[in-house]
């Protein structure tokens, strides 16, 4: 039996979280590297928990995973203090910035929230309020963080967000976005219809997008923002945002309504058949249906398929997969054509390259 | 504990390995595992590691640590290796000659950012009687080389960098790792003790010279033994100056040992109202001394105290 997903050991064991009663110690040590390396050691410790798995497990596989309940949870204590700040520094504008991505989960309280790691803050704005809530975020002492001039344009001008903001004091790190994908690639969704959607959390939490704009977002994300690799992560979040929002009758069909709205079709295509593919994702075929405008042709799917169950999931020196490091690769190749026209891509890629190898390798060393 | 030692191996069959699956290794509550085909890092793991008992895969490695070379070229020429953890690093490559360092560097990094079970603090720690003295201190301000002394001198050696608190009962838990003297520290302890088995110092590290005492087989035996908190000692090495002690007031006690924890913020309120019992039960001092028998003498006379009351 191939080792591929869905029967990679890590993918398997979050869909059913019993496979962990039969685990050598040896398997053990690489599920939670596994885990570990793809952030997600938190949902494995929620997963096995909320299975009643917890009494039973090798008493170092339960230290790591009560450990990782410990670290996701002081991860979220800090995310909503740090939301409640950013709203702080926009008293006294009429702004009121939607929360994107994991700090959204997190701080909505939502499945997919839970046990998650979440490393900033990512907020999105409308475009015309950037210079006021970036002079806000300074004022609070947040600073932008970007490296060089080329970086500064590279976030500014093509990218659609500013350069992270670190805080000064704190380290923590705040993303302000005006759209949710780059204004230079080649898709442009709605984004006063993402605004116009946006729900109010209860108690003064914030904003979140509405259910359907959230899923799209990181079905974009993941599927036309990012080069796929090692990103399980990411299709747990989309699988389990799902199963929380597919419980309203009609989702399904306004989130096709949606997708449709946004030209983001093909991303929630893909989406619906890979989340169901690994997790089991209860997607209803109606729900294909509906989104069947976004679906690719055949050669295209099976070399996607062929792609993405050998880059998503981190590495498995137990069972290594073939063609891993190729089909990553060719990801990265595919994310930067979709972000870029390709003049600009071949400037930015020569760009990165010769600074990369300039740059002497710095460091502190420590204990 | 009847599992073989490393030290029972041959080094060709450490580093086959090294080079394969690994060298498990067990310090207090932790199994750790080392690979490496680094060419010198069989010798440095015997020298250090010899003592401990040998795991086999039978054990859930946590704190997993590679130790390669930076590249085919630094295998051959000005050879350098660095630590992989899985995690990032500020660690820079270090010179193949340095293999010991950039092995403990490693662990002590990893501990140190990923421990989410105990309260840990930068101290060295010791225990005699069932109680433990915790002597916190940032790199170089002797906590080593006063732990070493102990551990010496009738004390049983806990660590000498990380002091592990169960956050709910309170309990002191070993995490025994070879002591790690650095410069002046190392002669110290070689006229200190000369049958302790210092190792040839590594020199110029960016941190000087180093050199390491192999923990003693009865540290290693009696690891998973835990004590109950009996003293906090901060010391100050104060060259042709008279001993002295002092006690440190409880809310200073209190600001001091926060700065001194790796991961007090982690636990939210479990750390303060931990640390907060940890310092209305135990005496916290500050010490100055002139040499290591000085300090001894103190932390002797101290512990003693504590222990009458």
């Amino acid at each position: 039996m191939t080792a591929i997903w869905p029967n990679d050991t890590l993918v398997r064991t979050l869909r059913d979280p019993g496979l962990v009663t039969g685990l050598t110690a040896r398997e053990w040590t690489e599920l939670l590297r596994r885990a570990r390396s793809s952030m997600l050691l938190g949902k494995l410790a929620r997963l096995v928990r909320s299975a009643g798995l917890t009494e039973g497990l090798p008493e170092a596989a339960r230290r790591v995973l009560s450990e990782a309940d410990i670290v996701t949870e002081e991860n979220a204590r800090m995310l909503r203090w740090e939301s409640r700040r950013i709203e702080r520094a926009l008293v006294g504008t009429a702004i009121r910035p939607v929360l994107l991505k994991g700090g959204a989960y997190i701080v909505a309280g939502l499945r997919a929230g839970e046990g998650r790691l979440a490393s900033d803050l990512d907020i999105l704005v409308p475009q015309k309020d950037l210079r006021e809530v970036e002079a806000c975020l300074k004022a609070a002492g947040w600073q932008a963080a970007g490296k060089t001039d080329y970086d500064e344009r590279y976030y500014r001008e093509w990218m659609h967000e500013l350069p992270p903001m670190r805080h000064e004091n704190r380290y923590t790190t705040v993303d302000v976005h005006h759209t949710i994908l780059p204004p230079i690639g080649r898709l442009h969704p709605d984004v006063t219809a993402l605004f116009a959607s946006a729900k109010s959390l209860d108690d003064d939490r914030g904003a979140t997008l509405a259910p359907t704009d959230m899923l799209l977002h990181c079905a974009v994300h993941l599927f036309q923002d990012s080069d796929l690799a090692f990103r399980l992560r990411d299709l747990l979040d989309l699988h389990e945002l799902m199963e929380e929002f597919a419980v309203v009758d009609d989702f399904w069909q306004s989130l096709a309504t949606r997708a449709a709205l946004h030209g983001l079709e093909r991303p929630a295509w893909y989406t619906l058949y890979f989340a169901r593919k690994a997790f089991g994702t209860n997607v209803p075929d109606s729900a294909m249906a509906a989104l069947s405008g976004g679906q690719p042709g055949s050669l295209i799917l099976n070399l996607m398929e062929a792609l993405i169950t050998r880059a998503l999931p981190p590495d498995d020196e137990l069972r290594p997969v073939a063609g891993a490091g190729l089909a990553r690769w060719l990801l990265f190749v595919r994310s930067h054509w979709l972000r870029m026209p390709p003049l600009m891509l071949a400037r930015h890629l020569t760009v990165k390259f010769f600074r990369r190898i300039s740059t002497k390798p710095t460091g502190i060393s420590s204990q | 504990m009847s599992a073989a030692r490393i030290g029972d191996l041959t080094l060709d069959e450490i580093r086959t390995r090294l080079k394969g699956d690994g060298v498990y290794f067990r310090t207090g509550p932790y199994v750790s595992r080392v690979r490496s085909d680094v060419r010198n890092l069989p010798e440095s793991m015997l020298e250090l590691y010899g003592c401990y008992p040998l795991e086999d895969a039978g054990a859930i490695a946590e704190y997993l640590i590679e130790v390669r070379y930076t590249g085919l070229w630094r295998r051959f020429f000005r050879r350098q290796i660095m630590a992989e953890l899985g995690q990032p690093t500020p660690m820079v490559p270090m010179a193949e000659a340095h293999a010991s360092l950039v092995l403990e560097m490693g662990l002590n990094w990893s501990l140190a950012t990923r421990n989410a079970t105990y309260l840990v603090f930068h101290a060295g720690v010791a225990e005699k009687d069932g109680r433990a003295v915790i002597i916190p201190g940032l790199s170089g301000q002797g906590k080593s080389t006063l732990s070493a002394g102990l551990a010496l001198r009738g004390w049983r050696y806990f660590s000498d960098e990380f002091g592990l608190l169960d956050l709910d009962s309170l309990d002191v838990v070993p995490y025994p790792r070879p002591v790690s003297l650095k410069n002046e520290s190392i002669d110290v302890i070689r006229a200190f003790a000369p049958d302790a088995g210092v190792t040839e110092p590594l020199v110029n590290t960016h941190k000087g010279s180093v050199a390491y005492v192999p923990p003693q087989a009865n540290w290693i035996e009696r690891m998973h033994e835990v004590a109950r908190p009996g003293i906090i000692v901060f010391p100050h090495y104060r060259p042709g100056e008279p001993p002295l002690a002092e006690a440190i007031d409880p809310p200073e006690a209190f600001m001091l040992c926060t700065a001194s924890s790796v991961n007090y913020d982690r636990f939210g309120k479990r750390s303060f109202d931990a640390l907060g019992k940890l310092i209305e039960t135990t005496p916290v001092y500050a010490i100055y001394y002139p040499d290591l028998d000085a300090g001894i003498e103190l932390v002797n006379q101290l512990s003693d105290r504590a222990s009458e009351k």
